[in-house]
């Protein structure tokens, strides 16, 4: 689930950050429909990184919600893992050692890639260099991360997004993530508009935007990732508006089957209103994902 | 130039892409211009549209979007030039100098958007230099309001003080301060900018404004008071 600053978390001029009515009302509503509660960090502010800082709003988040959601993940969106240059992490893990020990997180994933660079912002996490130096530092950046931490790290296929689809390099990606996987010996999630967004970019269409998986590291996907995508003018977005496409069920459904040690499916995006209604639009994505898990 | 470096330019410096564009490659290692051969060129410039966009449009806790920091500053940009979209200015501000230096992450030590925006202002003489200077000044101290430890470096103007942060502008001469979490904004005499600006002693100051040395030093306990000096 992702909570921004301002609409996931907000700011109550008497009890300070809190989480917003309309994400804990869905999470009531909705406790039953999920076996966890996966959460998105994002930075409060530009103050020096500080657990205690976010202690407020998760604890009122896992405060109102209660005991309906006893397994919980963090997605983090700092780690940078794509990264060549220096990197210091010292701070974002100490960060996320408190916040794992603290609300009791299973595990942390995050999308391999740039999410940063040199400093500057990115609007959308860019894909590691495909390269054989990007590789290296990349397996170099999960080692750090995984060693880390108390709890498994799992790194994420990173997004092919239009607009962001940056390639550098030649490698192919299926190849360079699970290399990655393998020397990093970390478990993997495997995002299904992630996966079609970087086939798609490739010109794959019909059977050929779900093949090559087995170049994928399919024995360490713990996780399965779902947000909204759509295809426009001929290219795939990663819109995380909670509107599934059909392929990605069709994946989710391939996936399911050849991934034997997949134990979590991640609906990321719901997308609800001020009450915690699921809004129209995302609603038969939500029953369809609904549908496919349990049949 | 290493291979971050080349993409940072590509995606921010719009120099930089048209230069490479053009088939320029100077700077690159072999093994680098290697990698970037596989880069679809009208797709890295959507990605530079949406990255330097995204600079005006970036809302910070406590401040707000630099639309709103700098609401004359753009203006005068703006009016200066009719004729193009606020995309350009953030296209000039991304390959400006003054953009080097900015971080938006912990990880890499650097000045705020704001201050870079400021010093791009500056280098260009958009708008009116007291103008531009208050828009920046207060959204800094705004920004400290909010948030009294940020991983960004302060600019010089902004100093600290035991219960904040303040800056004195020399127009008006107008206090700027974060105390406590409260924004505080006002006139204040010429003695009292000094008294928190130079270093001289209460007695040199007092002399040289004609105040007598009791009124300062009930001035001086007053910015006590407040948390302003020690």
């Amino acid at each position: 689930m992702d909570l921004p600053w301002g609409s996931g978390f907000v700011y109550d001029p008497v009890r300070g950050d809190v989480a917003s009515d309309g994400v804990v009302a869905f999470l009531e509503r909705h406790a039953a429909d999920f076996g966890h509660l996966f959460v998105s960090w994002q930075p409060r502010d530009r103050g020096v990184l500080d657990a205690r800082e976010y202690f407020p709003a998760y604890d009122d988040l896992f405060g109102r919600v209660g005991d309906r959601y006893p397994r919980r993940a963090l997605h983090h969106t700092a780690l940078n893992l794509g990264a060549l240059e220096p990197y210091d992490r010292r701070a974002l893990l100490d960060l996320t050692r408190a916040l794992v020990e603290r609300y009791d997180f299973a595990w942390v994933n995050e999308d391999v890639g740039l999410w940063s660079i040199r400093g500057k912002p990115l609007p959308y996490p860019l894909p590691p260099y495909l390269t054989r130096a990007g590789l290296e530092a990349t397996i170099r950046n999960v080692r750090e991360v995984a060693a880390a931490l108390p709890v498994p790290f799992l790194a994420e296929f990173p997004g092919f997004s239009a607009g962001t689809a940056l390639v550098v390099g030649e490698l192919h990606a299926y190849d360079f993530f699970r290399v990655l996987a393998e020397e990093a010996d970390v478990p993997v999630t495997l995002d299904t508009g992630h996966l079609l967004s970087y086939q798609w970019m490739r010109g794959r269409r019909g059977p050929a935007l779900l093949g090559e998986l087995d170049r994928l590291p399919l024995d360490r996907c713990f996780e399965i990732h779902l947000s909204g995508c759509a295809l426009k003018d001929g290219r795939f977005y990663d819109l995380h508006h909670g509107v599934l496409l059909g392929e990605q069920l069709e994946l989710l459904g391939r996936l399911l089957e050849v991934c034997p040690n997949a134990r979590a499916v991640t609906y990321e995006d719901p997308v609800f209103d001020a009450v915690g209604s699921l809004l129209p639009e995302s609603t038969s994505s939500f029953e369809a994902l609904r549908a496919w898990v349990r049949g | 130039m290493t291979l971050d470096e080349a993409l940072s330019a590509l995606l921010y410096r719009r120099s930089f892409r048209e230069r490479f564009a053009r088939g320029e490659r100077s700077g690159l290692s072999d093994d680098d211009v290697r990698a970037l051969s596989t880069l679809d060129l009208d797709e890295l410039d959507r990605a530079a549209r949406l990255a330097c966009g995204a600079l005006l449009e970036r809302p910070h806790r406590g401040v707000g979007t630099l639309l709103d920091a700098f609401p004359q500053t753009i203006d005068a940009w703006t009016r200066a030039h009719p004729e193009r979209p606020s995309g350009d200015l953030a296209m000039e501000l991304a390959d400006a100098p003054a953009f080097d230096a900015y971080s938006a992450v912990q990880a890499c030590n650097g000045i705020s958007l704001e201050e870079a925006f400021f010093r791009f202002a500056e280098d260009r003489a958009i708008g009116k230099p007291d103008v531009r200077l208050c828009e920046f000044v207060t959204a800094i101290v705004k920004s400290l309001v909010v948030t009294p430890r940020p991983f960004f470096a302060l600019p010089e103007i902004v100093r600290v003080a035991p219960r904040g942060h303040f800056a004195v502008l020399e127009h008006g001469p107008t206090l700027i301060a974060a105390l406590e979490g409260r924004l505080v904004v006002g006139p204040i005499t010429r003695f009292l900018a000094a008294v928190l600006s130079l270093p001289e002693s209460l007695d040199e100051l007092a002399m040289r404004f004609g105040v007598t040395r009791a009124d300062a030093l009930a001035a001086r306990a007053e910015l006590r008071t407040m948390g302003l000096s020690v």
